[in-house]
């Protein structure tokens, strides 16, 4: 069982190895014909497709790169929407007990809601162009971005609140200079979630109400029975959400560099 | 049985940060005589808890080996440990966790639960056998833990710093506890301490381990002074300030450079 | 749950109870006055109630409210079983071996990134819109938290216990039954809560796609056909429903978990 003995040997050959095998089983299996090409595309395929959708904007209508601005632009809009309001909220909620009581009960009743099932009611009211889409994906990060940074201020332990009362400052200093700080990992960790969720709910609804974005690119690829262009665009997704929580990782190192 | 056990030349390195080996034992010899009540005392990271996992058979040494009277090596099965931390499993109760190593072993059910009431009756638990570790408090912990090593019946027992966690009252009670099981149940200990006291009050023999790397710089007898020791009494003193004045950092540097020659 | 910023015998001054009250009852009266000043668009607080209890008592429809959430329900519950099998067995596989996990793990790091509803248009083009294919879409969603879960608990046993096993005597096969398991038993079933939240919004997302019954398909009619009405109620029922799940699963957890 030698995970947990924990083995600190590089490793990559094998995981290189892994991947060429399961790249090799996915354009075998086509080209033998286990699946029709209508069905899956190769890998090869996969890669061609990728460099030619970055200037052609065929067969769905637009290039790659295009796509992915209006779905990469629409999530941030939706995303620093949520935080914007709702770190400050979870924070205030989680510190002053009346803004709690106020707060939550809207909050819990709003919460069960999938992102998704959202969408029927916006877009009825909102229609369907980029400020639907981002209210959508403002009403889906907004759950995470308040709950952890309620959580992360919760958290913080009793004693250092004393040491800040014995030491004379005010409530409002407490809060901003002993809980805030020691809420911080949490926050990103809602923060990052916040992400992935406005990322996912971006999908849906660019599969549902959109004329542009990679969800619709996938859509398009599936309607047209090109099972390239879904490929290529579910990996573009998943690589390009990836990388966004990478980097919001880097800079949660960056800003909490007094450890965990 | 096991008889004396000889450990001989044990060292151990580890890889160190920024490439090369960073030596944590080196030529660590004693002997561990049958059914004595051995303690190696010495400061917090030398090394202690590594020459443990060795003896235990949980780590492999670099050089050296550890055997029987017989000459055959020790092994995992002739010897049971007990730990700082109690690791005691949260998901079995007590009498479950002291049954454990009856379990492995192949006891039937009914037997290996009578025998667990036993040990956990010889630890002074009897009453507590089907609650959760979590509602225990530290002390009771170590003796839950104390009796599942027992329970394993086993020539030797190792105890890696028991009592560090517990405070200093508990500490004398579960000194006195262990004493009492020892001198009851008649098995070879082996002990480490970072605390001279308790090293004075339990052992029948003392090695003090130290250095950098470590090894065992001096040993003490003391199976001459008579049991229930007392810590004021005029020999132990004496003796205290010996190991102390000896233990201090310059004098273990200096016999580290004489014994290296 | 004590409250940061109460300190030590901070008493809650009586009017503060009132305040969730107060927040429901304004919440429902900005909407009654946005219903009232939009009839066409909005239907009120008591409109969208009355219409629930028809709907849920008084069926006119073939395929009655019930039946549409039985049918999600049963397709959540069928692929949910099947990814915390299947999702616990690959995450005690890569804990496990070593070697598994190098060689495997990898491609799972691959697939993971993409979110399950990005999976269903390619899931539509090989099972079609049957039930398998809403079934599978639900898998992944669920399959995916239960095996990140099940090899962090792993990756954060306490390596203790293990010694402390090996020094009791355990053989690889006790390890991994007495020790492993049960170890990382909370991880497994926090991977289970999220998965079961993931699996419900996964179907709704597929039936709201590809489906001729359940609250998907519902909410997605009623919004093609302009009716306002059936998506509040709806809404009301896959919120409901998802809360529900989430509050039986935590009693369940404390039954089966009590440590």
């Amino acid at each position: 069982m030698k995970t947990l003995r924990s083995r600190k040997k590089s490793a990559w050959w094998k995981h290189v190895t892994g991947v060429l095998v399961f790249l090799l089983i996915w354009e075998l299996s086509v080209r033998l014909g286990l699946f029709s090409s209508q069905q899956l595309s190769p890998p090869s395929q996969v890669i061609e497709t990728f460099f030619a959708k970055l200037t052609d904007p065929r067969p769905d209508g637009e290039t790659l790169g295009v796509h992915f601005l209006a779905s990469f632009s629409v999530t941030l809009g939706g995303f620093s929407l949520a935080c914007l309001i709702g770190i400050p909220l979870g924070l205030l909620m989680g510190y002053y007990r009346p803004v709690y009581l106020l707060v939550n009960p809207i909050f819990e009743l709003l919460r069960p809601i999938p992102p998704i099932a959202w969408i029927p009611i916006v877009t009825l009211l909102l229609g369907i162009g980029a400020e639907a889409r981002i209210f959508i994906i403002f009403l889906s990060a907004i759950v995470p971005a308040v709950i952890n940074s309620y959580t992360g201020i919760q958290r913080t332990p009793q004693t250092y609140i004393h040491v800040g009362q014995s030491l004379g400052m005010s409530r409002w200093r407490i809060f901003t200079r002993i809980c805030i700080p020691y809420a911080l990992p949490t926050l990103f960790t809602g923060v990052r979630l916040s992400l992935s969720t406005a990322w996912a709910a971006l999908v849906a609804a660019e599969m549902m109400a959109s004329v542009q974005g990679l969800g619709y690119m996938i859509q398009m690829g599936r309607l047209l029975i090109k099972p390239d262009i879904i490929i290529t665009g579910m990996l573009t997704i998943g690589c390009s959400g990836a990388l966004m929580s990478l980097l919001l990782t880097l800079l949660e190192n960056r800003l909490t560099k007094w450890g965990r | 049985m096991v008889g004396d056990i000889c450990v001989r030349g044990i060292g151990k390195a580890f890889p160190a940060e920024g490439g090369g080996l960073h030596p944590v034992l080196e030529h660590v010899e004693f002997v561990i005589h049958d059914k004595e009540f051995l303690v190696l005392f010495g400061p917090s990271q030398c090394g202690k808890t590594v020459l443990m996992e060795i003896l235990a058979g949980l780590t492999a040494p670099d050089s050296g080996s550890i055997q029987r009277e017989d000459g055959t090596p020790l092994s995992t099965g002739d010897l049971c440990m007990v730990f700082q931390k109690y690791a005691l499993f949260p998901w079995k109760t007590c009498l479950e966790n002291v049954a454990l190593p009856m379990k492995f072993r192949g006891i039937p059910r009914r037997a290996r639960q009578e025998k667990a009431m036993a040990f956990l009756e010889l630890v002074g638990l009897k009453g507590f056998e089907h609650k959760y570790p979590r509602h225990l408090s530290g002390g009771m912990k170590q003796r839950v833990a104390i009796a599942r090593a027992y329970a394993k019946e086993c020539p030797l027992l190792l105890f890696d710093e028991p009592f560090g966690a517990l405070d200093a009252q508990t500490r004398l009670q579960m000194e006195e506890e262990l004493l009492r099981i020892w001198q009851r149940e008649q098995k070879t200990v082996v002990l480490i301490t970072n605390s001279i006291d308790e090293a004075l009050l339990l052992g029948d023999r003392i090695l003090v381990l130290d250095g950098a790397p470590a090894s065992i710089l001096s040993e003490y007898d003391l199976r001459d002074l008579p049991r229930p020791r007392s810590l004021s009494h005029r020999d132990i003193l004496a003796l205290r300030q010996t190991i102390l004045s000896n233990s201090s950092l310059d004098s273990n540097r200096q016999k580290e450079v004489e014994r290296r020659g | 749950m004590k409250h940061t910023s109460s300190h030590g015998s901070f008493q809650e001054p009586w009017w503060w109870k009132l305040l969730p009250v107060a927040s429901v009852a304004l919440f429902l009266a900005v909407w009654h006055g946005a219903a009232l000043c939009n009839p066409a668009m909005l239907p009120t607080p008591v409109e969208t109630i009355r219409s629930l209890f028809d709907m849920l008592f008084f069926p006119t429809t073939q395929i009655t409210l019930l039946d549409h959430v039985w049918a999600s329900l049963r397709r959540v519950l069928i692929a949910y079983g099947l990814a915390t099998l299947s999702g616990v067995l690959l995450g005690v596989l890569f804990g496990w071996s070593r070697n598994f996990h190098d060689f495997v793990y990898p491609i799972f790091e691959l697939l993971r990134p993409i979110p399950p509803i990005a999976w269903i248009p390619l899931i539509i083009m090989w099972l079609g819109i049957g039930e398998g294919a809403k079934i599978a879409i639900c898998f992944i969603g669920s399959f995916i938290p239960v095996v990140v879960n099940t090899f962090f608990g792993f990756t954060t046993l306490d390596r203790t216990y293990l010694k402390a096993a090996q020094v009791l005597g355990a053989r690889q096969k006790d390890l991994l039954l007495e020790v492993v398991l049960p170890g990382i038993f909370p991880n497994i079933l926090a991977g289970m809560k999220v998965a079961l939240s993931a699996g419900w919004l996964c179907v709704i997302a597929a039936e709201m796609i590809a489906a001729r019954e359940g609250l998907g398909y519902l909410i997605v009619r009623s919004m093609e056909s302009g009716n306002m009405l059936n998506i509040l109620v709806a809404l009301i029922f896959i919120g409901s429903i998802s809360a529900i799940l989430s509050f039986l699963f935590s009693k369940l957890e404390k039954v089966v978990c009590p440590w």
